[in-house]
């Protein structure tokens, strides 16, 4: 990159927007009038009173037509996109400049700001509708990186984010937290629970891997086995119950619907009997049969 | 240098379109679904064959001082959604949103128990009781057909409001209901019936709290509730087998109403020396369950005593506290430490149960309920440097400390370091490699609690036992100055060895790729193909003989993913078209040997075909209409439903679900009116 004599600080257009809008009227642009960042009232908007305007985020457009040093780079105003002048730093910082209170829990040193992901990745600003803010567009938009999730979301028992009825933000803050894979709630159970609390408990007898972490046995992005358990049935059971009798023996092809059907492989295997395997509150509960 | 700070107050905004008065655009159609799908309607609301009218929409109502937006979806369908958001800009701000989601796990059950008050699921009127499915005379007679199904509804109102620029007070209350069937196992001693089970959940969650903007950082105090309430106390039902007298019927405890309720204080500081953030999280919770327990069994023929109390008066205390530490001592290199702490300090008391078994005998046992609980302490340490602009390394080190109650291994500890490097020569290239293994050692495995438990003392469970891991990823993705062309790849691969397991898992790895491809032909079309590949292995072991090991299995679960798309807009003015097809295709391979009998598994498959296309017709610059056609197909081969019905099992009556072979084609006719300026 061509490093020049630092310029002469850039000037502030004359007519803030009315400048910048006789050039730049395409719809791809004027779709940010219809956005909170175009509220007039609000003075802490970028066209709130006695705000900058499109210069609040583009820096200073008056020498717009010459050049002006940003980054130590030779460009015309910040740009929002990948290849920009900008470095990632500069874009975010700018962002940060208003939204520092909205997202600054943690962003710095999360998991985006450690692999240098810029707001703009994920945010479009100039259109009506920003697609990661909407439940059923989200997921597209967090794909576009996290592309296993994309694939794990295609698998056969996964949540419901490829019909767009939930989004990442469900259970991940991706502006960052001081918790396990940036989750909403304190911990991975805390999170699962928001959705599915019939299984918090405390219940009088306890699975103990249940009350510990989810994730001991279910995977919840997404898996080939019903319920999106890590391993299936009764292979599963069997990696931690080894008591002498049905636990403890081997359960192979032979116990198929067409050999000598067994009722510890087939149906809902262990869970044809011990059905309350999330826990149970019932006195003679506590084979998690009652 | 910093630019002057401009005379605003000649910057009118002239040009500005800002939105003003009411706009809104509403798409209504119709759609024709060719066939019954449990798995295309799950979450969809397409579930059954015919004609649905639907529904979608947004607009937006601002004046100088105030925006009301609401947008709807699938309002035609069980997965509708609607949503209102309202504002002062900058002073208040309101929501409302209901939303509800349908789940279809099977349409081809059946059963033979009709649920009459009181949740109980009654046998039918004529009835041959036998002590296997085989001798249930009359039980091809009584199947009805019972679909799977259950609803979520969601309502939320929340909203907040700025008293002064740097404080702010926010509230969101949420209900969620969700009813319907799923499935249950209700077990005698020797046998059991897959119960079409009723359920009705209520959960409300609240979360409020105040905010402090300072300068440099904030201040939040929130509090957080959730309240679970169901409205059954048990599941009954009438068994179906011959059994000990007495025990004609039986009951399981239903999920008890519980509560959850947490105090969260969260900060954040910008310190001005060495670009440093400080953020921290301090949580206390506490989580109650006081339900009226069971008696210990229905059974009155049994003199099963009282119990030790009525109700369990459970108490979960819970601790969580973090603090992150981000600072750039020099230019280039950043260095973080985050040190986390959870408890879960289950404060429940332990009391003797003299357990009744399956409501047949009893036990003649005390078992002491066991109230789980464990701290776990994380920190982690890094440190990232730029040697050059375009390159950047990093190094990690992660500690876990995890001690639990009543458990095999009472500490657990875990070390992990990671190493990475990070290649940007230009804007168009990036290529990051990152690397490292994980130890996790216990302090010692409880060989005579694991007795006590019944457990063969040599098992060693995969979340207890020692354990080493190698782990590697790699991330490319590359644009092209004069080609409008990016390519993306990923690939990760994990090892773990459980190598001090004689019993239980003893291995597992994977692997993960993933790459795609996408062209902006022009600035109409655009072509994207994207594929993936997902290969996860575990070994274990056993031993039927409650001895050394003397049956393995290997478990393999593999998945290919690809897709393809096109998007072309303006096609002579007037069309748009969008065409995606996605192929996913899941197989499980599991082989069993030591057990005596033919060790290989059928394969257990699942494959998606998903094709979507879309065409749009301008017509007017107020008026579009759409053709959608969507094509689903979803074969499976599931041995643990292949053939089974409900007779099948000689000790189990099951609801003799198949497994899914869903194919189904959408067609849709839609009109868009946009209303209002846009």
């Amino acid at each position: 990159s061509q490093s020049a004599a630092p310029a002469e600080a850039a000037a502030y257009s004359t007519n803030g927007a009315d400048t910048c809008l006789a050039c730049h009227s395409s719809p791809e642009v004027l779709g940010i009038f219809r956005t909170k960042h175009a509220a007039p009232v609000d003075p802490r908007s970028p066209f709130g009173h006695g705000q900058l305007q499109c210069e609040s985020c583009h820096g200073p457009g008056g020498a717009h037509a010459g050049m002006q040093q940003v980054d130590g780079k030779l460009a015309q105003v910040i740009r929002f996109e990948k290849g920009s002048a900008a470095g990632v730093a500069t874009q975010n910082g700018t962002c940060l400049g208003c939204h520092e209170a909205d997202t600054g829990f943690a962003t710095h040193g999360g998991a985006h700001d450690d692999n240098d992901v810029s707001c703009a990745s994920c945010h479009e600003l100039h259109t009506a509708t920003d697609a990661v803010l909407g439940t059923s567009t989200q997921a597209g938009k967090c794909n576009e990186c996290h592309a296993f999730r994309k694939s794990d979301a295609l698998k056969a028992y996964s949540h419901p984010l490829r019909e767009g009825k939930m989004a990442c933000t469900g259970c991940h803050s991706p502006h960052g937290a001081t918790t396990e894979n940036l989750l909403v709630r304190q911990t991975t159970n805390d999170t699962c629970y928001q959705c599915h609390a019939e299984k918090r408990g405390p219940f009088l007898w306890e699975h103990a891997p249940v009350a510990e972490d989810c994730t001991n046995c279910h995977d919840p992005h997404g898996s080939n086995q019903p319920a999106m358990l890590v391993r299936r049935a009764p292979l599963l059971c069997q990696s931690c119950h080894s008591q002498s009798g049905h636990p403890s023996f081997a359960q192979d092809a032979g116990g198929l619907a067409t050999g000598a059907p067994s009722q510890y492989l087939l149906g809902q295997s262990c869970m044809n009997c011990h059905s309350q395997v999330h826990g149970s509150n019932h006195p003679s509960g506590s084979k998690l049969m009652r | 240098g910093q630019s002057a700070t401009p005379d605003t107050s000649e910057w009118k905004c002239e040009r500005c379109p800002f939105a003003s008065g009411y706009q809104a655009d509403v798409t209504a159609g119709s759609s024709y679904v060719s066939d019954d799908a449990a798995t295309i309607g799950d979450a969809t609301g397409y579930d059954e064959q015919g004609a649905y009218v639907n529904v979608d929409g947004a607009g937006l109502y601002a004046t100088a001082n105030h925006r009301l937006s609401w947008r709807v979806e699938d309002l035609g369908l069980d997965s509708r959604v609607v949503e209102i958001d309202g504002a002062r800009p900058g002073t208040f701000a309101y929501r409302l949103a209901y939303s509800q989601l349908p789940r279809h796990r099977f349409d081809t059950t059946s059963t033979i128990f009709t649920r009459s008050s009181g949740n109980l699921l009654a046998l039918p009127s004529t009835w041959t009781f036998a002590g296997t499915t085989s001798g249930l005379t009359d039980l091809a007679a009584s199947l009805v057909s019972r679909d799977i199904e259950s609803e979520r509804r969601t309502l939320e109102i929340g909203g907040q409001y700025l008293p002064t620029a740097r404080f702010r007070l926010f509230a969101d209350y949420q209900r969620q209901e969700r009813d319907g069937t799923d499935i249950l196992g209700g077990s005698y001693f020797t046998n059991s019936s897959l119960l079409p089970r009723h359920f009705d959940y209520q959960t409300d969650q609240v979360d409020a709290g105040i905010r402090y903007d300072a300068e440099r950082g904030f201040l939040k105090l929130a509090y957080y509730g959730s309240f679970f309430d169901d409205k059954f106390d048990a599941v009954r039902w009438d068994n179906p087998f011959v059994t000990v007298p007495g025990a004609e019927q039986g009951a399981l405890a239903a999920a008890p109403d519980n509560d959850f309720q947490q105090l969260v204080l969260t900060g954040n500081y910008r310190a001005p020396w060495m670009d440093t953030n400080i953020s921290f999280s301090a949580a206390m919770g506490r989580g109650t369950q006081n339900d009226t327990l069971l008696p210990y069994t229905t059974n009155a023929n049994l003199a099963a005593g009282a119990l030790p109390r009525s109700t369990l008066d459970a108490e979960i205390d819970t601790t969580n506290l973090a603090l992150t530490v981000v600072s750039k001592p020099f230019p280039n290199a950043r260095f973080k430490f985050a040190i986390r702490y959870d408890e879960r300090d289950n404060k429940t008391s332990q009391l003797p149960w003299s357990r009744v078994i399956a409501d047949s005998f009893l036990s003649g046992e005390t078992d002491l309920n066991v109230p789980y609980g464990f701290d776990r302490l994380r920190m982690n340490v890094s440190g990232d440097y730029r040697p050059f602009e375009t390159v950047r390394v990093a190094a990690g080190y992660d500690y876990t400390e995890l001690d639990r109650d009543f458990q095999e291994v009472a500490e657990q500890t875990e070390d992990t370091g990671w190493g990475r490097v990070q290649w940007r020569p230009n804007q168009y290239l990036d290529i990051s490699a990152r690397g490292g293994i994980s130890r996790r050692e216990v302090n010692r495995y409880d060989e005579m609690l694991a007795a006590s438990l019944g457990q063969n003392p040599l098992l060693r469970k995969f979340n207890l036992a020692y354990r080493y891991r190698q782990f590697g990823e790699l991330s490319a993705s590359a644009s092209f100055p004069e080609l409008p062309i990016t390519i993306g790849a990923q690939a990760t691969y994990a090892d773990d060895s459980y190598s001090n397991s004689l019993l239980g898992l003893t291995a597992g790895d994977e692997l993960r790729l993933a790459v795609d491809v996408s062209w902006s032909v022009s600035d109409q079309a655009s072509v994207y193909l994207s594929g993936g590949f997902d290969d996860i292995d575990s070994q274990q072991a056993g031993s039927g003989a409650f001895s050394t090991p003397d049956w393995q299995a290997s478990h393999s679960d593999q998945f290919y993913s690809a897709g393809g798309g096109l998007r072309i807009a303006g096609i002579g003015d007037k069309v748009d078209l969008q065409l995606d097809y996605t192929r996913a295709q899941g197989t499980t391979q599991i082989d069993v040997t030591g057990g005596g009998g033919p060790s290989r598994f059928p394969d257990l498959e699942s494959t998606l075909d998903s094709l979507r296309v879309k065409i749009l017709y301008r017509w007017s610059e107020k008026l579009e209409a759409s053709l959608q056609l969507r094509y689903e197909n979803f074969p499976t081969e599931d041995w643990a439903l292949q053939g089974v019905a409900p007779d099948t099992l000689p000790t189990i009556l099951t609801l003799g679900a198949q497994p899914y072979d869903d194919e189904v084609w959408i067609a849709g006719i839609g009109f868009r009116y946009l209303i209002g300026v846009q």
